[in-house]
């Protein structure tokens, strides 16, 4: 089995958390999604007929993240990996308790780029998660 | 339920990824409710700092820093998706040796050529700077100083400097590197169309019953175009792929026809394909009676290295582009050697391949899209390559619509938006217009509102003629902005470091980080990079997209456009423009070119209160003007009219870009076509409204060899290149710890055979050895790219092995573009 490549000294005080599409051939959709499953430190959140899969993964260097994109392409059945949301923060912080008071809003309220300039009718927010 | 902000974050996450996925996440997922507050971040739009391709990215900053980002899926290039290089964007901008303050070489206190890196104030390194500057105008003239900038200026920035050095030093020798890239693509547009850029869009990858590459590797280089054109592959079984390259890479992955040729002879399989057309009574006769030409260019034109060379003393018509009118029976004549047999022993691809490609150009019902990038501009033949191309689908008619389509990639993010739209290169003026045409300067003199006769009619240095006038001493400053010549330039060790080294000369780079070009100059000036910013670029398919400033830059870091703005302030007209000029326009006397070109009633008219409240805006601050708007405006009153017309500013900040020409506040995506470019007028089908009768011209033009072949001693092909994790010469991926793991160090990949031959095997070091000079490196026979036997492969990001000291300097005579992808090497154990 492959280990990771990045050295115990380049861990830092952050954490790197991404989410990523993984396409893979339909007709092999469960055996892709139990060696999903199978790897460690990934998160399915989502997945569709079609063979798509949203996966979500935290590690303490991009590197990581870099190399466990490259085990899931090795996956047999896999077609593409299409890299989307990457965010850094502080290790410290990702544990705090969020307020009751903060959790009123849907997930799509508060995903929508903050443009300074007021949306148009066309550029109205398309989410569809429920 | 508890939940932490990691929930949060992970949720925000799954969330973005499901909506460009298209998926509904499960209700579980949905549990888990956010707001503002748990995760604070602002989001903002900005296109890709990397590649030529412009993706839309949407950029996160939390307490002034940059701290998430992801594919913007409202942008049209990218929808939601982002490659590896975009990916980490958000760690770009705080590599560990960021340069947050301004280092002049000094000895003794006092500035000394070998002297060490000093931090200075800003205005102790303007003082040497102005000295230096002052020192060479008076002693030599404009043709004393030089400038060599980018595709990654921004579009305000290259305006800024083309216009103090050309208007204000009244030098041309102003050049981008895109020189290096983008060159002969121009000179190929220039000379088959008269107008620069690709009359089609990404829009028809989505139209295209068949992609042909040649000479790039998509799949590394552009990885989201790539998509696209694997989606519509996949997802329509008709569609197919060729793939031609001098070694086979990812791109042959996908690859219905693949072709591995042997370098140059791209210029046989063109010509071979155009006479199949021709052959196979292919030609659509209507199209070209109507809107082509036929010209026959003259040959033997040389390499474009100096004078001197013995090379360049053989060629019969040196660096010339001239050609005479010829019919449609000449050129079948005169492609008519080029039979496959013909390009098969020359190239070294099957017949039977080269017919399947010919099939795809000549075969009326297929949509054909054409794309190349480097392996066809750092060419000796380049310009000509280009206009190869254009031949196989003017001779079909298969341009100008949804799916039918030559297509020149870029390689920096504003090749096209600044190098080219603005005219940063030393021949160039706004516009594509030129210094050489009159009409052109006069025009030029009174947009800028500077007297008239001002401007400097000769073209200034080219990017490698700077570097010779260096190291020759007929240029004696050179200020370098967001570049790594050093890295990146050729023959390195003959010609790059003299010149930087002369003790005759002063050199200043301005950079966000140490590249090995800003330790071998005298001044470094630190730079403010990407969202650090305003600014705008323009990618390959004529997309203009704007960005606000999102965060400050660290310590005394300025933008490149502060940089030039404010260095304008230490010069008065009476020092650099001739006195009759003066005598003759007295109300530009004693005024300092500050005054005269950027607070000159045009790029001063937009208030600060223009500038939107929520962002920060450094440079317009510390000048008192909207500086950005105010440049782009001026900027774009010379294209608007004349088939490049800009939107209004403000409007690019609301937009995921536009298309020029944008007539009447509608963008185009196919120029020349009637009803989709409103500059051609009904009735006529097509328009080339560069040429004045409105014809394209196919050109007939032989194979020519390169300037050094393999022999017995230097028995190996080399090709250069990049790979996806650097983009370029790495000077930001190589920050990102996570890239440069991820392809550590350059290889040199060989074919298996070629090792054996050699009693090399995987992993040893070796020696690759040119005329010119030697690197080390490691032998690599597996892996991502594969030669085939006799030839070598190696990337040039790593500046521990610049490969660079053993390519040769040897240009298209008419781009001066300098060709990496081919020269003689020889392989030794260490």
């Amino acid at each position: 089995m492959r280990t990771n490549k990045i050295a115990l000294d380049d861990v830092t005080e952050e954490s790197h958390i991404s989410s990523f599409i993984v396409l893979c051939q339909a007709e092999k959709h469960q055996a892709v999604e139990k060696a999903l499953q199978e790897q460690a430190d990934l998160e399915i959140h989502g997945s569709d007929e079609k063979g798509k899969f949203v996966i979500v993964t935290e590690a303490k260097h991009q590197g990581i993240i870099i190399d466990r994109i490259d085990l899931i392409s090795a996956i047999d059945g896999v077609v593409n990996t299409s890299m989307v949301y990457h965010q850094v923060a502080a290790i410290d912080e990702l544990d705090d308790e969020i307020d009751q008071a903060d959790l009123d809003q849907p997930i799509e309220k508060i995903y929508e780029p903050q443009m300074c300039e007021a949306p148009t009718d066309t550029d109205a927010p398309s989410q569809t998660v429920q | 339920m508890k939940l932490t902000r990691r929930d949060v974050i992970k949720a925000q996450a799954a969330a973005t990824a499901a909506t460009v996925a298209g998926i509904s996440l499960p209700a579980s997922a949905s549990n888990i409710i956010t707001s503002s507050k748990a995760n604070k971040l602002t989001w903002s739009k900005a296109p890709c700092r990397f590649c030529g391709t412009g993706c839309g990215i949407s950029v996160a900053t939390k307490d002034g820093k940059v701290v998430a980002t992801h594919g913007d899926e409202k942008a049209p290039v990218n929808k939601g998706l982002s490659c590896v290089k975009g990916y980490f964007l958000s760690k770009i901008m705080y590599g560990k040796d960021r340069i947050t303050t301004p280092m002049l070489r000094k000895k003794d206190g006092v500035f000394n050529k070998e002297g060490d890196f000093t931090p200075v104030s800003w205005d102790e390194a303007f003082d040497i700077m102005e000295e230096k500057f002052k020192k060479v105008l008076k002693e030599k003239g404009p043709d004393g100083i030089s400038m060599f900038g980018s595709g990654q200026w921004t579009v305000h920035e290259g305006y800024a400097a083309v216009k103090l050095m050309k208007a204000g030093f009244l030098s041309n020798n102003i050049d981008p590197n895109a020189r290096h890239c983008m060159a002969s693509a121009v000179g190929g547009f220039m000379r088959t169309f008269g107008i620069d850029e690709p009359m089609g869009c990404y829009d028809d990858m989505e139209a295209a019953d068949a992609f042909v590459l040649w000479g790039s590797n998509m799949a590394e280089m552009h990885p989201i175009l790539w998509t696209r054109i694997a989606d519509r592959r996949l997802s329509n079984p008709h569609v197919k792929v060729a793939v031609l390259s001098t070694f086979e890479h990812r791109s042959f992955d996908l690859a219905d026809i693949p072709a591995v040729f042997t370098p140059q002879t791209d210029m046989v399989l063109l010509n071979a394909i155009a006479n199949y057309i021709i052959e196979s009574g292919s030609v659509n006769h209507d199209f070209i009676n109507k809107h082509v030409n036929f010209r026959e260019g003259v040959t033997d034109i040389g390499y474009g290295l100096r004078p001197t060379h013995e090379l360049q003393k053989k060629a019969k018509n040196p660096n010339s582009g001239a050609s005479t009118p010829i019919d449609l029976e000449a050129f079948a004549k005169f492609v008519k050697p080029y039979t496959f047999e013909y390009a098969e022993e020359m190239s070294g691809v099957p017949a039977a391949n080269i017919e399947k490609i010919a099939k795809l150009y000549a075969d009326p019902k297929i949509k054909v899209m054409s794309l190349w990038t480097m392996g066809v501009n750092q060419h000796t033949r380049g310009v000509w390559t280009n206009n190869l191309l254009y031949n196989i689908h003017l001779l079909t008619g298969k341009i100008a619509e949804p799916g039918n389509s030559p297509f020149s990639l870029t390689g920096q993010p504003s090749a096209c938006g600044t190098a080219r739209e603005v005219g940063t290169f030393s021949h160039r003026l706004p516009a594509d217009m030129v210094v050489k045409n009159p009409k052109h300067r006069a025009l030029s003199e009174k947009l800028w509102k500077i007297p008239a006769g001002i401007l400097n009619g000769k073209p200034g240095s080219h990017a490698v003629q700077q570097i010779r006038d260096l190291k020759d001493s007929k240029i004696n400053v050179c200020w370098n902005q967001v570049n790594n010549n050093v890295q990146a330039g050729a023959n390195i060790n003959e010609e790059i470091l003299p010149g930087y080294r002369n003790p005759d000369n002063f050199i200043i780079t301005s950079d966000a980080y140490p590249t090995v070009t800003a330790e071998a100059s005298d001044l470094i000036l630190p730079s403010a990079m990407w969202v650090e910013k305003e600014g705008a670029f323009g990618n390959a398919e004529r997309r203009t997209q704007v960005w606000y400033q999102l965060v400050n830059a660290p310590g005394d870091a300025r933008s490149d456009l502060w940089q030039l703005v404010e260095f304008s302030k230490r010069f008065k007209t009476d020092e650099v423009w001739p006195a009759e000029i003066l005598a003759a326009n007295p109300e530009y006397k004693g005024k300092t070119l500050y005054e005269v070109l950027y607070k000159n009633g045009q790029v001063d008219n937009f208030p600060l209160s223009q500038i939107s409240p929520d962002y920060e805006n450094q440079e317009s601050k510390d000048f008192g003007f909207y500086l950005q708007k105010g440049l782009f405006e001026e900027y774009a009153s010379f294209g608007r009219g004349h088939g490049h017309d800009l939107a209004d500013y403000d409007r690019y900040h609301k937009e995921r870009g536009l298309r020029w020409p944008v007539v009447n506040g509608v963008e185009t995506k196919w120029r020349f076509k009637e009803g989709s470019d409103p500059y051609v007028a009904k009735g006529t089908g097509w328009q080339f409204y560069g040429k004045k009768d409105n014809r394209a011209i196919i050109f007939a033009l032989p194979y020519e060899p390169p300037a050094e072949s393999p022999d017995e001693e230097f028995n190996m092909w080399l090709s250069t290149g990049r790979v996806l994790e650097h983009w370029h010469s790495g000077s930001m991926t190589q920050r990102v710890p996570e890239l440069y793991k991820a392809f550590p160090n350059a290889v040199c990949f060989m074919h298996p055979e070629d090792a054996k031959k050699r009693g090399m095997r995987r992993g040893d070091e070796v020696k690759v050895i040119s005329r010119r000079g030697e690197i080390r490196t490691r032998i690599e026979t597996r892996g991502r790219n594969k030669p085939p036997v006799g030839l070598v492969f190696v990337p040039w990001f790593d500046a521990s092995q610049l490969i660079n000291k053993v390519t040769l300097d040897a240009t298209d005579p008419l781009s001066k573009q300098t060709d990496y992808k081919k020269c003689a090497v020889k392989i030794e154990k260490v």
